[in-house]
C-alpha cells in the first residue's frame, strides 16, 4: 500500500512544537512541559504511518495538534499543501471533513445521552450533508460497513461492548468522508480477539476507501500489523523513522532497539538478548540536555557529544535516525 | 512431591439481578509448585482475576466461594479456615500484587509505611525494625536510593516504581506463593520488561510459586512454565507453556494465537475469533465456546470435560484426545 | 429523549422512598387541584358564635378556625399557593443557576473566574437575611415578586454544581469528537454538555422546591411574605398561636401538611439523585 514514488505526501508536518506553560506560583514560573519538541513527519495518500512511543512521549499531543483540537506552539502542518494552522474559521470547518479522529477509550468517546444513530449522523448534520432521510440511510449503511446491525441506530452506547463502541466511533468518523483518520490508540483498551477484529476492519476500510491513517500506539506489534512506515517517539522527539519492516528488523536508534527487544514475543523461540533499560524516563518538563535519550542509553559509543548536542534526524541506510552514533548501534 | 497449592473445583457464585445465581468461576482446578510460574490466561470476563481473589477468600460481596471448592495449601484446606487464620495466610503465606498500582496503593501513606504495615501484620516487630525491613525490600526490588523512597508518597513515584512498591508489600511477610494479577498491564513496555525480570529473579531467589494472571500471550511465553487458558469461567486448556504454544489443542486458544499481532515473522492478516464473549447470564448449556467455534459439531451441545489431548496436556473439547 | 425519561421514572418508582414520595405528592396535588371543587370556601365565615373553633367532625373535616372558616379548605388553598410558589421559584432558580454554571464551565478562563467569584460573593450573603430585609420593607409583596425574590436568592448552589459537572464532562473524549467533527460552541453546549449535566440540575430543582416551601411558610409565619386574607399554610400556623392549646387542630394540621409536602418532595429528590447516579445502573 505505498504511494508511487515522487507523489506529494497527503500530510506533511515540519518542526511541530507544543509546550505547555505550567502556571506561575507566587511569581516563580516553572519550566514549560515540552510535550512535543520538534516533530517532523510525512504521510502518503492511502498509507499508514505508525507513531510509536511510550506514555508521555507526546504522540497523542501530535495527533490532537494536527487535527487542531489543540493549537501548536510553533511549526507547520500541510494537508495537500494547505497550511493547517493558518486556516480561518470557514476553511477550518471544511478541513474537519477531510481529517477525522478515532479515540482510545470506547467508554468515553460516545455521548451517553445520544443514540448511536444521532452520534454517527452528527457530522453530516453539522456540514449539511444530505437530507434527513438520506442521512438515516447513510447511518444504516455505515453501521453495516463497520460490521454492526443497522437497527442499532436507535440504541444507546451503554448497550454495547467496548469493541462495538469502537466500531461506532469509526462509523462516526467515516460519515463525513474523510481522507485522513488519526487513530489515537484505537485498540489499546480492547481484548485481544476484539482488537484483531477492529484492526482487520481498519485495514479493510483503508483499502475500500483509500484512507490514510496516522496510527498512534504504544504497542509495537500492533503498529507493525497495520503500518507501512513507523516513526518512533521519545520525550517529544522523533528518534527514528522509516519503512516498518526496516525499522523493526534493523533498528538504528538505541531506543528503538530497546523498545523492540522489550516487546514480549508470543512464541517459544529463544528471546534474542533482551535489553532492559535502567531507570525511568525523564519528565517532559525537564528533558536532558543534548540527546534526550542519553541518560538511559546503552550505546557503547555514548559520549560528551550526546550530553551537549541534540542530534537531528538524518538519513542512514533507508531510514532516518536522530543519533550521533547510529552507524554503530549494536 | 505434594504441590504447594492444590485447587480443586473452585466455584464462585454471584446473585443475579433477576433472582438466580451465576458462576463467573465455574469449577476451576490447577496446582502450583514451588519455584514454578503458572500463568492463568484469558480475556476480560473469563474469571481469572476472580480466581486469584478467591484463593485468598477475598471475593467481594455479594459473591462467595462455594463450599464445594477445595483450596489446599500444603494439604490443609483453606475453605475450612476461619477469618483469623485466613488473615495469617494473606500476605504471610500467599501474597498478591494487583494490576493498577495507582489505585492499589494508599495515596496518603508513604511507601515505607505501607510496606511496614505488611511486615507488622504478620510479625510483631517495632515500627523502626519494620521500616528497616521495608528499606531492604525496596533495595531488593531494584529501587535506587531506597532510604529516600521510603518516605515518599505514591504520587511522587513513577508507575514502575509504584509497582515495585506493590511487590515489596506483597513480599513483606515472606510468602511462599505470589499471585500477580496483570502486574504489568498498566505499565510501559520497557518498564514491563523490568518488572517481569524482577518477578522472575525473586521467584528463583526465594523458591516461590507464582500465579501469573494475564491476558498477554507474549508475557506468558517468556515467563511461565505452565499455563491454563480460561474462557467463560472454565479452564479450557492446561499444559506446559511450550506444549500450548507449539500445539494449541483448544479452538479458543488457537483463535487467540490467530488474533495476536506478531513483531517478527511474516506479516499476515489476523484471524480473529468471530463474535464476542457471552456474559454469564447467556452461557449456553453445552460447550460455552461452541457459538463462536469454527469447528463445532453436534456433540458440542453437551459440555465437554477436560480431556487429555496429549500427555500432560488437557483441553475442554470433544475434538481433543482419542475419540471425537 | 423519552426513553431515558421513562427509565428514570421507573427507577424512582422502584425505590420505596421514591414511590412513597411520588404517591404522597400526587395525592397532595390532587387535593390542591380538586379540593376547591368540593370543599366549602376558604374565606367564608360562618356563624362566629356557634361555628368558630369547631373540632374536626362532619361538615368540617378538619374543624374551623377562630373566624369559623373551614380549616381543610384553607389548608387546600394554602397548599395550592405553596406548591405554585415552590415550583415556580425552584424552576426559575434552577434555570438561572444551570445557565450560569453551564456558561462558566463551558467557557472557562476569564468568564469562568468572573462568574464564579460573583457566585462566591453572593453565597456569602445569607439568604434569609436578604429575604427578611426586603420583605420587611416591602409591605404586601405581590406573588410574582415573591417568586422572583425567592428564585434570585436561591440559584447559587446549583450554579456551582453545574459548573463542576460541566467541567468534568468537557474533558471527555466525546466532546473532543464533536469538536473534531466541526461542532460549534453552542452545539456542544446544548447537545453534549447540557444532557450530561442534567442529573444534578434535576436533583437540585426537586430539592429546591422543598426548600422554598419551607422558606415561604417560615416567612409567612413571621408576618412577612403572603398576607391575610390570602390563605397560606404559614399564615395559618401564625394565626392559630393564641388558640393552640384550646384548638390545636388549627395549627397542627397546616403544620403537618407543610411537613408532609416537603418530606415527599425530598423523598422524590433523593430517589432521583440515586437513580441518576451513574454508578447505579
Amino acid at each position: 500500500m505505498t504511494a508511487p514514488a515522487g507523489a506529494a505526501p497527503l500530510l506533511e508536518v515540519r518542526d511541530l512544537v507544543k509546550h505547555y506553560r505550567a502556571r506561575a506560583m507566587l511569581g516563580r514560573s516553572s519550566p514549560p512541559v515540552r510535550a512535543v519538541d520538534g516533530v517532523s513527519l510525512t504521510l502518503g495518500r492511502g498509507q499508514t504511518l505508525g507513531l510509536v512511543g511510550e506514555s508521555g512521549c507526546g504522540k497523542t499531543t501530535v495527533g490532537r495538534t494536527i487535527i487542531r483540537l489543540q493549537e501548536p506552539t510553533s511549526g507547520r502542518a500541510l494537508l495537500d499543501g494547505t497550511d493547517i494552522f493558518a486556516l480561518g474559521p470557514d476553511a477550518l470547518r471544511a478541513f474537519r471533513r477531510r481529517v477525522q479522529m478515532i479515540f482510545q477509550d470506547p467508554y468515553g468517546s460516545l455521548n451517553p445521552r445520544m443514540t448511536v444513530g444521532d452520534a454517527i449522523a452528527e457530522g453530516m448534520d453539522i456540514h449539511h450533508i444530505g437530507t434527513r432521510p438520506q442521512r438515516r440511510g447513510r447511518v444504516a449503511t455505515l453501521l453495516e460497513e463497520v460490521g454492526l446491525d443497522a437497527s442499532y441506530a436507535s440504541r444507546y452506547p451503554h448497550e454495547f461492548s467496548g469493541g462495538q463502541r469502537q466500531r461506532i466511533g469509526i462509523a462516526r468518523a467515516l460519515a463525513v468522508e474523510p481522507e485522513l483518520i488519526i487513530c489515537d490508540e484505537p485498540v489499546s483498551s480492547l481484548d485481544v480477539s476484539v482488537q484483531a477484529q477492529v484492526l482487520n476492519l481498519l485495514s479493510d476500510l483503508q483499502r475500500a476507501r483509500r484512507l490514510s491513517y496516522l496510527f498512534i500506539a504504544h504497542d509495537l506489534a500492533v503498529v507493525r500489523q497495520v503500518a507501512d512506515r513507523i516513526a518512533v517517539m521519545y520525550l517529544g522527539r522523533i528518534v527514528e523513522t522509516g519503512a516498518a519492516d526496516r525499522v523493526l528488523s534493523s533498528p538504528r536508534h538505541p531506543y528503538t532497539v530497546a523498545l523492540r527487544s522489550a516487546v514480549p514475543e508470543a512464541s517459544m523461540a529463544p528471546a534474542a538478548g533482551r535489553i532492559v533499560l535502567s531507570g525511568d524516563p525523564p519528565s517532559p518538563a525537564a528533558p536532558p540536555p543534548g540527546c534526550a535519550f542519553h541518560t538511559r542509553c546503552f550505546h557503547p559509543k555514548r559520549d560528551e557529544r550526546c550530553r551537549t548536542e541534540r542530534p537531528e534526524l538524518r538519513p542512514l541506510g533507508g531510514v532516518q535516525v536522530a543519533c550521533h552514533h547510529a552507524e554503530s548501534t549494536p | 512431591m505434594t504441590p504447594l497449592l492444590e485447587v480443586r473445583d473452585l466455584r464462585v457464585s454471584f446473585p443475579e439481578s433477576g433472582g438466580g445465581t451465576i458462576h463467573p468461576v465455574d469449577g476451576v482446578s490447577f496446582t502450583l509448585e514451588r519455584g514454578r510460574t503458572l500463568a492463568l490466561v484469558g480475556e476480560s470476563g473469563c474469571g481469572k482475576s476472580l480466581t486469584g481473589l478467591a484463593l485468598l477468600r477475598l471475593v467481594p460481596s455479594p459473591g462467595r466461594v462455594e463450599a464445594s471448592s477445595a483450596i489446599r495449601l500444603e494439604g490443609k484446606d483453606l475453605m475450612s479456615f476461619d477469618e483469623r487464620a485466613m488473615r495469617e495466610v494473606r500476605g504471610g503465606r500467599i501474597g498478591m500484587v494487583f494490576q493498577d498500582p495507582m489505585t492499589s496503593l494508599n495515596p496518603v501513606l508513604t511507601a515505607g509505611d505501607q510496606i511496614a504495615e505488611g511486615v507488622r501484620a504478620h510479625r510483631s516487630v517495632s515500627r523502626s525494625d519494620a521500616l528497616a525491613r521495608a528499606e531492604a525490600l525496596l533495595g531488593e526490588v531494584g529501587i535506587a536510593d531506597p532510604a529516600r523512597r521510603l518516605h515518599e508518597y505514591p504520587h511522587q513515584l513513577s508507575g514502575g516504581m509504584r509497582q515495585r512498591v506493590m511487590i515489596s508489600i506483597a513480599l513483606a511477610a515472606e510468602p511462599e506463593i505470589l499471585i500477580a494479577d496483570e502486574p504489568t498491564t498498566a505499565l510501559d513496555v520497557t518498564v514491563q520488561a523490568q518488572i517481569l525480570e524482577l518477578l522472575d529473579r525473586l521467584r528463583l531467589e526465594r523458591g516461590m510459586a507464582v500465579l501469573l494472571i494475564t491476558h498477554d500471550l507474549g508475557v506468558v511465553a517468556g515467563r511461565a512454565d505452565d499455563m491454563c487458558v480460561m474462557y467463560a469461567g472454565q479452564i479450557v486448556e492446561r499444559a506446559s507453556t511450550r506444549q500450548v504454544f507449539e500445539a494449541p489443542a483448544h479452538p479458543y486458544t488457537r483463535g487467540l494465537f490467530g488474533s495476536v499481532p506478531t513483531i517478527a515473522g511474516p506479516r499476515e492478516r489476523l484471524t480473529p475469533i468471530s463474535g464476542s464473549v457471552p456474559p454469564p447470564t447467556a452461557w449456553p448449556g453445552g460447550c460455552r465456546f461452541a457459538p463462536r467455534c469454527p469447528e463445532r459439531f453436534a456433540r458440542c451441545d453437551s459440555m465437554p470435560s477436560l480431556r487429555g489431548a496429549a500427555p500432560g496436556h488437557d483441553a475442554r473439547c470433544w475434538l481433543a484426545g482419542d475419540e471425537a | 429523549m423519552t426513553a431515558p425519561l421513562v427509565a428514570l421514572a421507573q427507577a424512582v418508582w422502584k425505590r420505596p422512598g421514591g414511590r412513597a414520595g411520588t404517591i404522597a405528592l400526587a395525592l397532595l396535588a390532587l387535593l390542591a387541584l380538586c379540593g376547591p371543587l368540593v370543599l366549602p370556601s376558604p374565606t367564608a365565615q360562618g356563624d362566629l358564635l356557634h361555628e368558630a373553633l369547631l373540632p374536626p367532625g362532619v361538615g368540617h373535616l378538619l374543624g374551623t378556625d377562630q373566624l369559623s372558616r373551614d380549616v381543610l379548605s384553607r389548608i387546600v388553598s394554602g397548599l395550592r399557593l405553596s406548591l405554585i410558589i415552590g415550583l415556580a421559584s425552584a424552576f426559575l432558580a434552577v434555570v438561572l443557576g444551570a445557565a450560569v454554571g453551564l456558561i462558566a464551565g463551558a467557557r472557562a478562563g476569564l468568564v469562568d473566574s468572573v462568574l464564579m467569584r460573583m457566585v462566591d460573593a453572593l453565597l456569602a450573603i445569607p439568604r434569609l437575611f436578604v429575604l427578611l430585609l426586603v420583605l420587611a420593607v416591602w409591605d404586601r409583596v405581590p406573588l410574582p415578586a415573591l417568586v422572583l425574590l425567592l428564585a434570585l436568592t436561591g440559584w447559587y448552589g446549583t450554579s456551582r454544581l453545574v459548573r463542576a459537572e460541566t467541567v468534568r464532562v468537557r474533558s471527555e473524549d466525546f466532546v473532543r469528537a464533536a469538536e473534531a467533527l466541526g461542532a460549534g460552541r453552542l452545539r456542544i453546549a446544548l447537545h453534549h454538555l447540557l444532557p450530561n449535566v442534567a442529573a444534578p440540575i434535576i436533583v437540585a430543582g426537586t430539592l429546591g422546591v422543598g426548600d422554598v416551601i419551607l422558606l415561604e411558610a417560615g416567612l409567612t409565619y413571621l408576618g412577612l411574605g403572603i398576607r391575610p386574607p390570602t390563605p397560606s399554610l404559614g399564615g395559618m400556623v401564625l394565626d392559630s398561636r393564641s388558640v393552640f392549646v384550646t384548638a390545636p387542630w388549627t395549627s397542627i394540621f397546616p403544620g403537618l401538611v407543610i411537613v408532609l409536602t416537603v418530606l415527599s418532595v425530598n423523598l422524590v429528590g433523593d430517589a432521583l439523585r440515586e437513580a441518576l447516579d451513574p454508578r447505579s445502573t
